[in-house]
């Protein structure tokens, strides 16, 4: 398993976030998160990138523990998109990627560009852009890298619909071509329902409830994913 | 590249590229000159030794020093006797007619005055010209009645003594004086300013934008980023000092001596100054560098706590000026009116070093860069133990973040 999460814990500010939380995710397969607000899905996916130290259970990322000094080593291969990152306002689209690239020790340049689909604006700078372009440059910038982990929190948050489906269609194709692990959470439930071949359901800290999209709506005699989600909030 | 290298490049693209970092770098290169202007404009030469206790000692043997000393008399000046070094315990100026005054100016050989005034900081130095212009301003009216019209200049020299810690400083060493402890304190205030506004900028910009969650999850350690945070941040305010500089070089090669006729009246020679000795600036620049980094570590352990740019830009600067405030106290203060605590207080090392250096205790340095070295490590060792990723992004004592 690229990912593999058991008995997860987490307190923050004398709030227990998380519960218990297991779950995996191999090469090639995209993870899914959801939730209320507050639920605990983007303090799992910071536990998962080792930006969280749990207080109980384990997280292990490509085998290694997040928590071992040789998490360092695996972190080339793993990408994470926080929420509300927002690339640099004076730097151009091109110098972003190329940044972030050279962070990762990475030259796919031209390959971010191109999945962005900024085309010649790519050389304008970032505050030129707009909120869905910029998330846009940095989707495709964390695809291009080609890490064998992608940790994705809210992907598509505020892109435009044309450009939500082309970012979506860029991760399928991007995980079905380089059997990437993909971790994402999202409130859009087209989206989970698009990308994910598992879901796991999040209420107080803790997966209420797992399983393929489909299974889930048939589970829950639901005719979509967000049906279901709501029957299984009730059910817990 | 390194990855230091990538994110300090990125840094000072990003800074330079900013028209708001740009003109708040560049402000202070135009307006620090002018009221340097301001300052000086309402310093002009002057006789007036009003308030001032001065003493006279005439060991002439002739009748023009006589003549002065009453001259200097009139004027409010005490006649007395004795060794001018003690007489500095009761008063702030002593002026020493030598015993072949009259002599000298008879030959036509000219002849010296001595004025020999205790050290007592950088405010009092403009009083000792206005002793000096008394003296010339008497013995012109002297010569004038009793000799016939003859060039001061070529008939009389003023030779001042300072007096610092028992030193008898003469007035090139007390330019040099002067020069490195002002280069001292303009290193203290701007470095710690300039650096603390860079820092902020550097580290509110990554804060506002989410980015240093991204960065510490990608493969940049948390001792990575804060190297190339405090490299970027140098690099950043030396640019914002070197402008300042350019500022005041403009101001005193060019505009000072045009505005004042190649004369600085009553304000220390600021150019003759900076040509201080290399030793006493090497001494100051020796105990600046712990100082920096000290001023980096509380910039950057107060930048990291802050949300946002905006709120990084009015916190670090405020709690960096909070720290040097005494600074600005203790470097216009004479010296005797410091403490023992006024040494301990790492902020006034860079001009008190050099008090130290021409008082004859250059050891002092050695003490002050230990302190000071002892403090910034101690401040980055506090730095890498307080702060880690999850304190950053979740900010764990408030029990903020999303969840």
């Amino acid at each position: 398993m690229a990912i593999n999460v058991v008995g997860l814990r987490k307190r923050i500010g004398g709030r227990e976030v998380l519960r218990d939380v297991t779950f995996s995710v191999g090469a090639g397969q995209v993870y899914g998160l959801v939730g209320p607000n507050g639920a605990g899905k983007t303090t799992t996916l910071r536990a998962v990138v080792g930006l969280v130290r749990p207080d109980g259970g384990r997280v292990q990322v490509l085998g290694v523990d997040v928590a071992d000094m040789r998490f360092d080593r695996v972190r080339r291969d793993v990408a994470y998109l926080p929420e509300e990152v927002m690339p640099y306002d004076n730097l151009t689209g091109r110098e972003f990627v190329e940044f972030l690239h050279g962070l990762y020790g990475r030259d796919n340049v031209e390959e971010a560009l191109e999945i962005s689909g900024l085309g010649g604006r790519a050389e304008d700078k970032v505050k030129t852009y707009s909120r869905g372009m910029k998330r846009r440059l940095l989707v495709a910038a964390l695809l291009a890298l080609r890490t064998r982990v992608l940790v994705l929190d809210e992907p598509t948050a505020g892109v435009d619909v044309n450009h939500a489906v082309a970012l979506r269609e860029a991760i399928r194709s991007h995980v079905e071509a380089y059997r990437v692990a993909v971790l994402l959470s999202s409130h859009n439930m087209l989206e989970v329902g698009y990308l994910c071949d598992y879901v796991g359901m999040v209420s107080d800290g803790r997966i209420i409830v797992e399983g393929a999209p489909g299974d889930l709506e048939a589970r829950f005699g639901a005719r979509n994913l967000e049906e279901a989600f709501v029957k299984a909030l009730r059910w817990a | 590249m390194g990855l230091t290298a990538i994110l300090v490049l990125k840094d000072v693209r990003e800074a330079l590229r900013d028209r708001r970092v740009l003109g708040s770098m560049l402000i202070p290169a135009v307006v620090l000159p002018i009221i340097a202007l301001g300052i000086s404009a309402g310093g002009g030469p002057s006789n007036n030794v009003e308030g001032a206790s001065i003493a006279v000692v005439n060991m002439d043997a002739g009748v023009l020093g006589s003549e002065v000393e009453r001259g200097l008399v009139r004027r409010g000046v005490d006649p007395a006797r004795g060794d001018p070094l003690r007489l500095l315990d009761g008063y702030s100026a002593v002026i020493y007619i030598p015993r072949n005054f009259t002599e000298g100016i008879i030959r036509g050989e000219g002849t010296a005055i001595r004025l020999y005034v205790k050290y007592q900081g950088v405010l009092a130095v403009g009083r000792y010209r206005n002793v000096e212009g008394l003296i010339r301003d008497v013995t012109a009216t002297v010569l004038s009645e009793r000799v016939g019209v003859i060039s001061l200049e070529e008939a009389l020299r003023i030779e001042v003594g300072v007096l610092l810690e028992g030193r008898v400083l003469g007035e090139g060493e007390i330019g040099a004086l002067i020069g490195a402890s002002a280069l001292g304190f303009f290193m203290v205030i701007f470095a710690s300013v300039a650096l603390s506004a860079s820092i902020a900028v550097a580290v509110g910009t990554e804060k506002e934008k989410r980015m240093l969650e991204l960065l510490l999850a990608a493969p940049v350690s948390f001792g990575r980023l804060i190297m190339a945070k405090t490299a970027s941040s140098i690099i950043l305010a030396a640019i914002q000092l070197g402008a300042i500089g350019a500022g005041f070089w403009i101001y005193i090669a060019t505009l000072l001596p045009a505005l004042t006729n190649g004369s600085t009246g009553g304000v220390p020679k600021v150019a003759d100054s900076l040509q201080g000795t290399v030793g006493a600036l090497v001494h100051v620049v020796v105990v600046t560098v712990p100082l920096v980094l000290l001023t980096v570590a509380i910039s950057l352990l107060v930048a990291l706590r802050a949300e946002d740019l905006r709120t990084a830009q009015m916190t670090v600067p405020n709690t960096v000026f909070l720290l040097v405030f005494p600074a600005f106290l203790l470097y216009f203060a004479p010296p005797e009116a410091l403490g023992n605590a006024a040494y301990l207080y790492p902020y006034a090392h860079p001009f008190l070093v050099p008090l130290k250096v021409f008082g004859g205790d250059p050891n002092f340095t050695a003490l002050a860069l230990a302190l000071d070295s002892v403090l910034a490590v101690l401040a980055f060792v506090g730095l890498g133990r307080y702060m880690n990723a999850e304190r950053i992004i979740i900010g764990v004592r408030r029990g903020r973040g999303r969840t």
